[in-house]
């Protein structure tokens, strides 16, 4: 037995995930690699005993470290030296998928081309003489149509040959190669002289491919110099290069990069237009699609429906199961757990409190978001896989760019007034990491559903004739916080970034395939229950204990009313922050302290520091544990079925619930008068502000861990930062604004 | 923003009256003569096929970006990408 890595690598929509699918399986892994938030995935495939570590590097046009998917994809081949790189190009668009190629042949000789998307290229009438290719380019090219998985039996054939002998030209490192491109004569001249001085240099001749690190160094490549100068003393060698590169310059009386690009491509198109037969003449039908998906109004129409569609997946159509994992979590699976306890002589102690008031309430909050995310991923893997995307960011660049955004920074942004959560993880969409970190840092001002009861408690309560005037301000204050906020984090931090202008490839439009979907949907979710878990689950922790600790009163621990507890102590104790903005009292600052970590249990806390008994849902205690089960198996049928029932109303526009709850009287009394006694006389206003302050301040503790996990822990707190300003101030110019306009 | 010297490749297109590709109408062939962009953007453009000769067909214009095909792909390019690039009208045998 043996071991490998294989490096798959290709321009983005070849197909590259498919074949990195069917190799490994269910054996992925994803990750991140080091330091970036690029994902890392990696795979295990088998074949005859021998072990193959499948790396599939991102997805890049070329590997002159433009981006960080480039530089990682470039750094892998050249530091990790793989065994073998498969390369994966579209056969319809061959002279732009092999000028990576090419640029990979320069790093190694043992690639293997697949030659992807064959059928497609028998559509448009393409024929390609694989055998010349293979014999131009000197490595085995194997055409296929991944998708329906055919030709993956010889691929994986030419993978095993290739990385056996890969792996054993490593034996005899600093073998030469030739690759199958030669530059004009002074370039190759400038070449030879460069490689000389690497070959004297004991540190670097085994340590890169010789002509690649020569070339680099010609075209005085920042990060490759920086690399050499640490290993060795390159300042002589640096001198040549530099030497060279002005002759060059001056021979040529153009930009290096310009002719070395300008060459690759006038050998590429020599040899596809030998190779191919056949040229697709006129319009192809993706095109004639295209004029009416890109179309300045009708491509905005469809636009809004297909986002309007994906909103809807990630609410109500997931809904039902957000409610069927809710009631499951916290009703029988918190029953069969009370009952477990109860067996081991626990029940009433501070553990069983902390297991379930803790533990369950954690795995609770972090569980709700899996249906709506796999929706959400859903939605976004088949916008992606069928090419829509690039064009919705088309599409939306105009208008996105007026406000220092990218084109598809639009998709998080709408998303977000379903759940901030699945928004921040829609960032990863946007290449560059400013547009991302920019985006991510306006999606909490998008008005979350989880916010619309807080609103719409407070709106019904001090101004039922205009409650929904109060409300839906609400929503359009956060699209000003969020374009006021944008401009200022153009205008200052992001001051000297650049703006990455609008450049990517618009590919053919493509049938999704199930398992690429389904393959997204689960990795992505996985991501989030790996990363954003554990922080959820503390912060429950964090938030039980202050609850079970008894400050006064005669509670005992985990056994004290709220009133009493460190909580209610914590909650006192900031409350006169809020002073200021009307409502500094110790129940109000309860509530937003628990809208902090997740803004769905604002209503419930008010309700319970308000001290309004909460009526107890009927129906559950008494059930045996295997009635439970089914009930719960019921449950989720029910979940099912009234997901079907939704589909429908996708189209309908249904903001707010038919059913509207009525909110005890108690409730309403008391908040009314908590709000009158902490604004001494102005309840309105001071309510007024309360929403504003909700609707600005850091929606949940799962954001944050979102934010942390795309964006990283410095941005996560620069958010909260803005986020706790903007809504104190915002609150502030309110109440005490408003105060002065009534007196 | 604009570092390149005033050429004088051997490329004929770049003799001939340029203008920047954001101003070519739907539908139009051309040929791309210079790009005139800081030295990290004209390698990104070269390496995705924007090289001096090749030639340029505009697909669609959406009021600031343009969809072009190059080399048998279709780009996107923004407004401000497609003004930096000057093209010139297309001559018989290019690429």
């Amino acid at each position: 037995m043996s071991e490998f890595t294989v490096a798959l690598a290709g321009n983005p929509n070849t197909g590259k995930t498919t074949i990195f699918n069917t190799l490994t399986g269910s054996s992925q892994h994803t990750g991140n690699w080091p330091g970036k938030t690029v994902a890392r995935k990696e795979g295990v495939w088998r074949r005859n005993g021998d072990v193959y570590h499948i790396i599939d590097l991102p997805g890049a046009y070329s590997l002159s470290a433009f981006s960080a998917e480039e530089v990682i994809a470039r750094d892998f081949i050249v530091e990790n030296q793989p065994d073998a790189v498969v390369v994966v190009v579209d056969a319809t668009n061959l002279e732009r998928n092999l000028y990576l190629a090419l640029q990979i042949l320069e790093m190694t000789p043992f690639v293997v081309l697949a030659l992807n998307m064959m059928d497609a290229a028998r559509a448009q009438g393409l024929q390609i003489d694989v055998q010349m290719l293979s014999q131009r380019l000197r490595i085995p090219v194997i055409p296929m149509t991944a998708r329906a998985g055919k030709g993956m039996e010889q691929l994986e054939a030419a993978i095993a040959s290739v990385a056996q002998k890969g792996h054993e030209a490593k034996q005899r490192p600093g073998a030469d190669f030739t690759p199958p491109f030669r530059y004009s004569q002074p370039i190759e001249t400038a070449l030879n002289r460069i490689i000389k001085a690497i070959n004297q240099q004991k540190s670097l001749k085994n340590r890169y491919p010789g002509r690649w690190l020569a070339l680099k160094l010609l075209q005085e490549d920042e990060t490759c110099i920086e690399k050499i100068s640490a290993i060795s003393d390159a300042d002589e060698l640096l001198a040549l290069a530099r030497h060279e590169a002005a002759h060059l310059h001056e021979f040529y009386r153009e930009d290096l990069d310009t002719i070395i690009a300008e060459e690759r491509y006038t050998w590429l198109n020599r040899l596809v237009r030998q190779v191919v037969q056949g040229r697709p003449q006129g319009p192809t039908l993706s095109d004639r699609v295209d004029a009416v998906i890109t179309h300045p109004v009708a491509g905005l129409f469809i636009f809004f429906a297909i986002m309007w569609v994906v909103f809807k997946l990630s609410t109500d159509v997931a809904a039902p199961f957000v409610a069927w994992i809710d009631t499951f979590v916290n009703g029988n699976f918190a029953h069969w757990v009370i009952e477990l306890l109860a067996l081991a002589h626990l029940q009433d102690t501070w553990f069983a409190s902390l297991i379930t008031d803790g533990i369950l309430a954690g795995v609770g909050g972090v569980l709700v978001f899996v249906p709506v995310l796999m929706f959400l991923y859903l939605g976004m893997a088949i916008m992606e896989d069928s090419g829509y995307m690039a064009r919705a960011a088309f599409v939306m660049d105009r208008y996105m760019r007026k406000l220092g955004l990218h084109g598809k920074s639009f998709v998080p942004l709408v998303l977000g007034f379903g759940c901030n959560v699945p928004a921040i993880y829609a960032t990863r969409t946007l290449e560059s990491p400013t547009d991302r970190i920019l985006t991510g840092m306006l999606v909490p001002f998008m008005s979350c559903s989880a916010r619309l009861p807080v609103y719409v408690l407070i709106a019904t309560i001090f101004f039922p004739q205009y409650s929904t005037v109060a409300v839906l301000s609400m929503y359009v204050l956060g699209i000003i916080m969020a374009l006021v906020t944008g401009l200022l984090l153009r205008k200052t931090i992001f001051k000297e970034a650049e703006t990455s202008a609008l450049l990517i490839e618009i590919p053919s439009y493509r049938m999704p395939t199930i398992r690429n979907v389904w393959t997204e949907m689960w990795q992505r979710t996985r991501a989030f229950l790996e990363g954003a878990a554990t922080i959820i689950m503390g912060v429950s922790i964090v938030i039980w204990l202050l609850m079970a600790i008894p400050v006064s009163g005669q509670g005992s621990f985990a056994d004290t009313p709220v009133d009493d507890s460190a909580f209610a102590h914590l909650a006192g104790a900031i409350s006169p922050m809020f002073e200021p903005l009307g409502f500094g009292n110790w129940e109000n600052a309860s509530a937003l302290i628990s809208g902090f970590i997740a803004k769905e249990v604002v209503v419930s806390t008010l309700a319970q520091v308000y001290h309004v008994p909460q009526e107890q849902p009927a129906g559950e205690a008494d059930l045996g544990f295997w009635a439970q089960g089914k009930e719960s198996l019921i449950g989720l049928f029910r979940a099912a079925v009234d997901t079907l029932k939704t589909i429908p109303s996708i189209i309908g526009i249904n903001l707010f619930p038919p059913e509207q709850e009525t909110e005890p009287p108690a409730l309403v009394t008391a908040i009314r008068q908590g709000f009158e006694q902490s604004s001494s006389g102005y309840g309105a206003l001071a309510a007024l502000a309360f929403m504003v302050y909700v609707l600005l301040y850091s929606p949940c503790v799962a954001t944050m861990a979102a934010q942390r996990q795309e964006l990283g822990a410095r941005w996560m707190w620069t958010s909260i930062g803005i986020q706790l300003t903007l809504g104190w101030l915002l609150a502030f110019i309110v109440f005490q604004g408003g105060k002065l306009l009534l007196s | 923003m604009i570092t390149t010297q005033p050429t004088t490749t051997t490329n004929s297109a770049t003799r001939r009256r340029t203008r920047p590709l954001s101003t070519v109408r739907r539908g139009e062939t051309v040929q791309l003569a210079r790009i005139e962009a800081g030295r990290r953007l004209a390698r990104r453009l070269a390496e995705l096929g924007l090289t001096p000769g090749v030639s340029i067909q505009v697909l669609h214009v959406n009021g600031g970006p343009i969809l072009i095909a190059v080399r048998g792909a279709r780009l996107a390019l923004g407004k401000g990408m497609a003004e930096k690039i000057l093209v010139a009208p297309p001559e018989d045998g290019d690429v």
